[in-house]
Order: structure tokens, then C-alpha cells, then sequence
């Protein structure tokens, strides 16, 4: 896209900057509920602290591009697909720093639930859970990086499957009513299972933008709608 | 020193700071030779010019040694005044005709009169019978047409006839002013040397004269340079920068108008403004040739003005004043259209940009918009093209103007004299007193450029406040 | 005088010309819903040999705002000029096609260009007031074109023009004055009420605001939001934020180098201006805009 001659050289110097600190958010996330879902399936109270620390920065991080990102549209009012990509990072900006939050939410709930029994079964699926986003990160940054639209509509179907582990997970905890310990690390597990799940909507928004800022159309990937792929019988 | 720059690498090719300083010395020295120079150059233009003038008023003002027929103080008292406090300027018309009749004999008062008479009402030299039979034959003379004589013209008459002075020498301004004794030796030295005919010393007093002044002014031409004025050819200047003015500036402007605002490029357009520019600067004996061929001779029933009048015309031949003002205005034509013609140019065209896509038209633009911004400009041209034409004199004598005439103009149809013309005769002969009174009609004439100039000057100031 | 359709205007033509051909892209620029009050069809503008601009068919909808930009040398201001016969006043000019005004081909035989300056006004790019008083500014365009009016109608008529051009209030106590004492935004507006007082139709605009400051160019843009209401307004920016702040559609030109060398101007784009300006259609546009452009 970039000619030689660029005349605005500046300007998309200082955007590919700011692109490249939010997606240097993107990255950590990942890694983030990599830890946060080892922390709270193996109560490693370590691992949760690290996340802990981690999202400081990433909050951190989030200021600084905000920052940035106000001082550009004042000094460059950019048009086009500049325009678009700036409205695009403000609400990955917002989006990674919730995925942070989310992280952090399943770090809490390992510290809660230190000293109660874990369930193997519901340790599973979360793990599970776990393994399912972090590819639906990783994708929707492929995505964005290749600007393959193709590849941004995946994303509502790998979004399924997470979805239904996390409305299964009531049925979970009511498996385990009978012991009060387990019910009550269960219960908070469901916190986990609902951030996870956050966490997967967040990836689908990225693709999202992705999609809006390859056709410059604005549309909401409906889990019935846009995405004629992965067509899952029980979706 | 705090003045100069930080060093910057690759200096190799500008001068070191000593050698800077040094080159510096050389180029203020340079700088300061040229200007002197100019200085210089101004200054002999300036030397120049105040020569000129100093020339001039050198002759007009200065003493003279004088002789009268009839001392002026007699005449006056002979009527009856005391000189002390009356002179002959205080006489009444009367008095003045009565000291013609006394004096002029009647062969020459009777011509005075056939020529312009003195009276509406009665005849003073000729009797009524002889005047009517003269003036009702096929060629009557002037006096039976035209108006009475003026003050002004009686008392030229009396001082040419009554009084006649006689300059027998005379000095310049400013020698009288540093060393009046040395005159008076040299009019003495004159008289016993005999070279003053048959004067003799006691008839002559030596008093101040302005050869510029108002009689000069007001009194009518005349072979005696003592009794000499200029009114007939300050007249006849003025009709002349009239009629030049009402032939070159509506066909000049027009012209102008025609080639900046409605012309298209055409090569024909090119050739036509290419000989205007050349036609500038033709010299203006080429002109008087022009008016001579065509105005005077091929024109001259419209010249004359025999094919206005069913009668006689009012001139015998093409040699009027009608003639050289055309030939003069012809002369000034292209200047008056290359001026105009910047004039309008300099009007930004913005304006007329403003005004077209109103839905004006273009000549409704150009008369509300262009034109009033245009005016000064095209006014001072035409102002200097005119008091340049003033000063021409070559083309007023191959059109006719006349060397010696005491008759004013009265209308385009007369016979006529102009300043220049009236100077460069009286330069011609031999007299040294014509050579004052040429002098004088030179600050005349100065004085009138001076006042076309100024005027020029005040046009513009006054416009150009208008225009921020 | 009733807007006639694209089909009625090619079987017009056809009975004194050879149809011109319709080419899909002319039925995009040309938005049939609205009424267009200004359309031009394969206009091309030469300077002698050379073609400034090429083949531009647009149609300018009536109560609209629409802008051209594009960088030097495009053709904009070419094509601006065109829609009032100003162009015919540049020596060697010479516009081929047709340019419709409500439906009549002004660059028709017959047609006096004095005419359509009346209708289709135009305010230049460095404020150019005669050097009169601010009253004669405004009355003189309705005088020359017949003003029938008493004086004190025509008082009323200077008052309304700089009323609509949001001037009125600041110069009601000196129309005696000149207009050259007015501030270089003052003076724009005084344009533009003398552009309003012979009441045209279409105001055309080139660069109005580009030798005003930023608060006197805000005030005309302004201004130009509530003309829209009864002209239809065509203006040619460099400063595309401005067009982006008061247009309702943006039409993009583009320079482009012919075989034999020759920058010749055309049409790349003409969209509804948040489109063009958020997501424009072609790839040439995004490149202006985002400053790509080489």
C-alpha cells in the first residue's frame, strides 16, 4: 500500500507504531489465559500472581495508546482506510484490555478457590475451554495481520464450541452438589468458565473489526449469519 | 565573534572567517565607489538642469538702460495726473486712445483702426461715410467684423507708438544684483564711445526691469521687443492643448479600451498595437509633414472652415489652429493610447472576473468596474502626453503657425502662435533685447508645464487615496 | 422547468445529434432520485491543444452541497468554471459535450453566456469586492441585469442579500463604505451576497475559504449549510476535512499522464461524502486521501 512517495510518511509511520503496541497487547493476552487457565486447574497461586502483574502493565499500556491515539486524529484527521484502521485500534484497545480483566478474573478465582478440592472433570473442560480460545486469538491476529477476511469469519464458529462448554458448566456444578467443598470451588470455577468465554467474544469482535476494516462495512458476525462455514449440526 | 555560526563540517568551500572579513572590507568598498558614482551621475544631471534655468531667469530680470521718445511721467502729467502717484498703467481707455490720437499720425491711426477698432460705438481716426463704404464692399477689412480693442492692447500701442522706449543696453540678473556699478560704467563707456547712435547720455536712465511680468503676459506680440508680450501666444497654446486634448483623449481611449478589454489575440491585433508603440516614437517633424499634406492642404475646407459657413470662410487657407491642434493631438494619439492601454492593464483582473460572472457584460464592466480604477492612470498619461505636445515646435511651423501675429485666436479657424514658436523667432533676431524677452516667454512656458504637471500629480494623489 | 430523466435527454439529443453512449458508470454519477440541476455530459475542456480535463459526466443535485477535490492540476477549478461559461473568457478555451442546466444544454448555439451567469453565480478563491461602497457592491450585479425596482426596493434587496450571506448585522451601519474596509473574511461574504442579490440559482464556489483564517473559513462554511436550503452549491476545495465538513456528495479528479505527456484531469470517483471519505470506492481515492498519493 505504502509507495515511495508517501506523502503522509509520518502519519503511517506513527500508525504502524501504535498497531504494533496494541497487538504487542494481543500477544500477552494470549499468554495471559494460557497461565490463568493452568493456574486455576492446577491452583498454582504463583502463576495467578504473575498474571496478576502482567495486567498491570497491559493497563498500563492501555493509557498509553489511548493517549496516542488521541494525539494522532488531533495532529493528522486522517480519512479512509487510515480512518478506519484508527477507529479499529481504539476498540481493540479497549478489547485487550478487557481480555486482561477477564485474565485476571480467572487468576482471582484460583486464589479463592486455594485450599478446596478440585474437580477433575470440570478441570478438563475448562482446560478445554482454554485450548479453544487461545487458537481463536491466535487467528484472529493471523487474520488481522494477513487482512483475510476469509480467515475473520471463522472466527463465529470457533466461538461455538466455547459457548457450549460454558452453558454446560451449570449442569457441572450441580453434579457435584453433594460435597459442599467441591460445590463451592465449582461455583467459582463458573466465574472462570463465564470469563473464558469473554474472553472468546472479545476474539470474535476482533475479527470483527478485521472484517470492517477490510470492507469498510460495518457487520455484526450473528452465530447464525455471516459465517457459512462451519456449519455445526448443533450450533 | 558572538555573530558568527556554529562550524559546520565541509566548510572547504566558503571563506575562512579572516578571509571573509577581508572580503567583506572589499565589498563594502565597491559597494560605496558605486554609489558615489551614482551620486556623481545625479549631480551633473542636477547641474545640468539648474544651468537651464539659471540661463533663463539670468536674461528675463535685470537692469536696463533705457531711452523714451516721451518720458511716461510727461505723458501723464501732460493729462493732467500727478506722475508721482499716477503711471501709465493707471490711465484709463479713454485717455489712451486720446494719447493715440494725439500722437499717431492719421495714416497710421486709420490703419490701427481698419484693423480692430477702438470704439463700439464711434469711429476715431476714419469717418463714418469712408467705414461704411469700406466695410460693405467684397473684401472689408478685419476692423469692420471684429470686437473692440482691450485695455491691455491700447496701452500696447500707446507704449509702442507714444512713449516708444528704447533698450539701448541691458544686464543680466545676476550680474545686476552683485555688481550694478560695472553697468553703469559700461552704459557710460558705451555713450562716449558713440554706440548708441544719436542718444545722448543724459536721455537714457537706467532702471530695473522685469522682462517677466504681467504687461509681458497680457500684452500682445510686436516687433518692438520692449513692448513685446506673449497674450497671443499663450492663447494660442492654450486653444492648441484644447483642441489636442478633445481629438487625442476620446479616440485614445477608446483605442485603449478596444485593445485591452474586447480585442482577441489576432495577428492583425499584434501589428495594429506594434505600430502604435512605433508610431510613439516618430519624431514630430514627421507629424508637422503629415499635417501639413493632409490637415492643411487635402482638409482644407474643413481646416478653413469654408464648409461650416456659406459665406466666406473663416480662413483663407488650412493654416489654423484647428490644423495644428489635430496634427498635435495626432502627435500625442499613440502615447495617450500606450499609457491608457497600462492604465487598464494594472486594473487586477480579478475585478473583471467579479463583475462577468454577475451576468454583466463586458462593455457594462468595463464602464462601471475597470474604467474608475483606470482613470488615474489614463489621466496622468494623457496629462504628460499633453504637456509634452505643449512644447513641440517643429510641427507648428510646417503646419502654419504664425511667427508674427497680434491678433488672439478666436476660434479653431484662426490664424494662430504658440509659446515655442513665439521663442525660437525671437531667438532668431539679432537684438539682444529679444533675447530677454525669449528668455521670459521660457519661464512662461516653464511655468505651464509646471502647472499640467502638477496637476497630473494631484489627479493621481486624489484617486489613488480612493483606492486603498 | 421540469427535470427530464437520463432517457429523456438522450432521445433529445438523438434527434439532433447521434445518441452519445451510456456507459453504467454515467448512470452511477448521475443520482436519478434526486433532482440534478446542474448535469454535465462527456464534458471534455481543451486550452488549444491541450485537454485539461477529460470526459467528466456528473450530475450536481438541486439543495446540495457537492465538492471537488483533488490535487493540483486535476481540473477541478476547469470544470467549476465550465458550469457558468467562465471558461470561454480564457483565450484558446474550448469545451466539447454538454452541460445541462435543468435540462437546456448551456454550451448550445444560441445561448448567450451573459445569460447564464445570471443564474449560475460564482464566488472566487481571494475575496474580490469592487472598489465601491458595500451597497453599490450588492446593487450593481441587479442593476446591470434590470433591476426594475424603486430605491428603496432595492435597500430592501441589499439588506435581504446581506442577511442570507450572515453580514448584515455587522455592516448595517456603513453601507456607505467601502468594501475594501472590511476583514478578508467580511469580504467573502460581501461576495457572496453580491453572488446572491441577482438571485442565481447555483452558487458555484472555488476555494472560497483557502485565503481566509480558520474562524472567518469556519463561518463560511457555516454559511454555506443554510444557503444549501435555497441554492444548490458547487465548490471546488483542496482542503479535503473542508469537504468532508460541508458536502453531501465529493467527486474525486485525478491527473493522468497520456501517451504523449500531456497531464490531462478526469473524473476517479463521485460518492455521498462519508462514503468517499471513510471507505471510498477506488483504490485512487484511498490513496489521495490517506496521502499515499505520490
Amino acid at each position: 500500500m505504502t509507495s515511495a512517495q508517501d506523502t503522509n510518511l509520518h502519519f503511517h509511520q506513527e500508525l504502524e507504531s501504535l498497531e504494533h503496541t496494541v497487538l504487542g497487547m494481543v500477544n500477552r493476552a494470549e499468554h495471559m489465559v494460557e497461565m490463568a487457565v493452568d493456574s486455576v486447574t492446577t491452583g498454582n497461586l504463583e502463576l495467578a500472581d504473575r498474571v496478576i502483574t502482567i495486567d498491570e502493565d497491559i493497563d498500563k499500556t492501555y493509557f498509553e495508546v489511548h493517549q496516542m491515539w488521541t494525539t494522532l486524529m488531533a495532529r493528522f484527521q486522517p480519512l479512509g482506510s487510515d480512518l478506519r484502521k484508527m477507529s479499529v485500534l481504539l476498540q481493540l484497545n479497549a478489547t485487550f484490555e478487557r481480555m486482561g480483566d477477564q485474565c485476571v478474573n480467572i487468576a482471582r478465582v484460583t486464589q479463592q478457590n486455594d485450599g478446596l478440592p478440585r474437580v477433575e472433570r470440570i478441570c478438563d473442560q475448562i482446560q478445554e475451554m482454554g485450548d479453544l480460545v487461545r487458537p481463536m486469538i491466535r487467528t484472529s491476529i493471523e487474520a488481522y495481520l494477513r487482512q483475510d477476511l476469509d480467515e475473520a469469519r471463522l472466527l463465529p464458529a470457533m466461538d461455538q464450541p466455547v459457548d457450549r462448554l460454558n452453558a454446560n458448566m451449570f449442569k457441572e456444578i450441580v453434579a457435584v452438589a453433594s460435597d459442599p467443598q467441591m460445590l463451592e470451588w465449582a461455583t467459582k470455577i463458573m466465574m472462570a468458565s463465564r470469563a473464558l468465554e469473554r474472553i472468546g467474544d472479545q476474539a470474535v469482535d476482533f475479527a470483527e473489526q478485521t472484517a470492517y476494516l477490510i470492507t469498510g462495512k460495518r457487520a455484526e458476525f450473528v452465530e447464525t449469519g455471516l459465517d457459512k462455514l462451519g456449519d455445526d449440526p448443533d450450533g | 565573534m558572538s555573530l558568527e555560526a556554529p562550524p559546520r563540517p565541509d566548510q572547504g568551500l566558503f571563506p575562512t572567517d579572516q578571509e571573509y572579513d577581508s572580503l567583506l572590507g572589499r565589498r563594502n568598498r565597491k559597494a560605496q565607489f558605486f554609489k558615489v558614482f551614482c551620486l556623481l551621475m545625479l549631480t551633473i544631471a542636477v547641474v545640468a538642469l539648474a544651468t537651464l534655468l539659471y540661463t533663463i531667469v539670468n536674461d528675463s530680470f535685470g537692469l536696463v538702460a533705457v531711452v523714451n521718445q516721451n518720458d511716461p511721467d510727461d505723458v501723464v502729467a501732460s493729462l493732467g495726473h500727478d506722475p508721482e502717484t499716477t503711471t501709465l498703467n493707471d490711465l484709463s481707455y479713454d485717455e489712451l486712445v486720446g494719447l493715440l490720437e494725439a500722437n499717431v499720425s492719421s495714416g497710421v491711426g486709420r490703419r490701427l483702426e481698419r484693423d480692430q477698432r477702438f470704439y463700439e460705438d464711434r469711429l476715431v481716426f476714419e469717418s463714418d461715410e469712408v467705414w461704411d463704404e469700406i466695410c460693405s464692399s467684397n473684401e472689408p477689412p478685419a476692423g469692420c467684423t471684429r470686437g473692440p480693442r482691450n485695455t491691455a492692447d491700447v496701452f500696447s500701442l500707446v507704449q509702442e507708438r507714444v512713449i516708444v522706449p528704447d533698450v539701448i543696453a541691458s544686464y543680466p540678473l545676476a550680474q545686476s544684483i552683485v555688481n550694478p556699478e560695472a553697468f553703469e560704467q559700461e552704459v557710460a563707456a558705451g555713450f562716449e564711445a558713440g554706440r548708441f547712435g544719436d542718444y545722448t547720455a543724459d536721455q537714457a536712465s537706467i532702471e530695473w526691469r522685469a522682462w517677466f511680468n504681467t504687461t509681458f503676459l497680457l500684452a500682445p506680440a510686436s516687433a518692438t521687443p520692449e513692448i513685446a508680450g506673449i497674450r497671443t501666444a499663450i492663447l494660442g497654446s492654450v486653444w492648441l492643448v484644447v483642441i489636442t486634448v478633445i481629438f487625442a483623449v476620446p479616440v485614445g481611449v477608446g483605442a485603449a479600451i478596444y485593445l485591452v478589454e474586447f480585442a482577441k489575440p489576432s495577428r492583425f491585433n499584434d501589428f495594429v498595437q506594434t505600430n502604435i508603440n512605433n508610431l510613439a516614437g516618430v519624431p514630430s517633424i514627421i507629424y508637422g509633414m503629415l499635417g501639413l499634406a493632409i490637415l492643411v492642404r487635402v482638409l482644407e475646407p474643413f481646416t478653413s472652415g469654408a464648409i461650416f459657413t456659406t459665406g466666406p470662410a473663416p480662413s483663407d487657407n488650412g493654416r489654423t489652429v484647428l490644423s495644428a491642434g489635430i496634427t498635435l493631438g495626432l502627435l500625442t494619439l499613440p502615447v495617450v493610447i500606450i499609457s491608457s492601454q497600462e492604465a487598464l492593464k494594472a486594473v487586477p483582473d480579478s475585478l473583471r472576473q467579479a463583475g462577468l460572472a454577475l451576468g454583466a457584460t463586458r462593455w457594462q464592466t468595463v464602464r462601471s468596474q475597470i474604467l474608475p480604477v483606470a482613470m488615474p492612470g489614463v489621466l496622468t498619461g494623457t496629462i504628460l502626453a499633453v504637456a509634452r505636445a505643449v512644447g513641440e515646435t517643429a510641427p507648428l511651423i510646417l503646419v502654419g503657425a504664425a511667427s508674427f501675429i497680434t491678433a488672439d485666436p478666436t476660434g479653431p479657424f484662426s490664424k494662430f502662435t504658440a509659446l515655442p514658436i513665439q521663442i525660437f523667432q525671437w531667438t532668431s533676431f539679432p537684438q539682444e533685447e529679444f533675447r530677454n524677452i525669449a528668455a521670459a516667454a521660457s519661464i512662461a512656458l516653464l511655468i505651464l508645464l509646471l502647472v499640467l504637471n502638477a496637476f497630473a500629480v494631484i489627479l493621481r494623489n486624489r484617486y489613488s487615496r480612493r483606492i486603498p | 422547468m421540469t427535470e427530464t430523466t437520463t432517457e429523456e435527454i438522450v432521445t433529445q439529443s438523438s434527434d439532433t445529434e447521434p445518441a452519445l453512449e451510456q456507459t453504467p458508470d454515467d448512470r452511477q454519477r448521475v443520482d436519478d432520485d434526486v433532482p440534478n440541476v446542474i448535469r454535465t455530459r462527456a464534458m471534455n475542456v481543451f486550452y488549444g491543444d491541450f485537454r485539461a480535463v477529460a470526459d467528466v459526466s456528473l450530475g450536481f443535485a438541486t439543495n446540495q452541497i457537492s465538492a471537488l477535490i483533488g490535487p493540483s492540476g486535476c481540473g477541478k477549478s476547469t470544470v467549476l468554471r465550465s458550469l457558468n461559461r467562465m471558461n470561454d473568457l480564457i483565450i484558446g478555451a474550448r469545451t466539447e459535450g454538454e452541460v445541462h442546466y435543468h435540462g437546456e444544454n448551456i454550451y448550445a448555439d444560441g445561448i448567450d453566456p451573459v445569460r447564464v451567469r445570471r443564474t449560475i453565480g460564482m464566488v472566487f478563491q481571494k475575496p474580490n469586492p469592487f472598489p465601491k461602497s458595500i451597497h453599490e457592491n450588492i446593487a450593481w450585479g441587479a442593476k446591470v441585469n434590470g433591476f426594475k425596482g424603486s430605491k428603496l426596493e432595492m435597500e430592501d434587496l441589499v439588506e435581504q442579500a446581506l442577511r442570507s450571506a450572515a453580514l448584515w448585522d455587522e455592516v448595517k451601519d456603513k453601507l456607505g463604505e467601502s468594501g475594501y474596509s472590511l476583514s478578508g473574511g467580511q469580504q467573502q461574504r460581501l461576495c457572496i451576497a453580491r453572488a446572491i442579490a441577482t438571485k442565481p440559482d447555483v452558487i458555484l464556489m472555488d476555494e472560497p475559504c483557502s485565503a481566509l483564517d480558520p474562524i472567518a473559513t469556519l463561518r463560511i462554511e457555516e454559511l454555506m449549510l443554510e444557503l444549501k436550503r435555497e441554492y444548490s452549491i458547487i465548490i471546488v476545495t483542496h482542503n479535503m476535512q473542508q469537504a468532508a465538513r460541508v458536502s453531501d456528495k465529493t467527486a474525486f479528479f485525478n491527473v493522468k499522464l497520456s501517451e504523449e505527456g500531456m497531464r490531462t484531469g478526469h473524473m476517479v470517483e463521485y460518492s455521498p461524502t462519508e462514503k468517499l471519505f471513510t471507505s471510498p470506492r477506488e483504490t485512487e481515492t484511498e490513496d489521495y486521501i490517506t496521502g499515499r498519493f505520490g
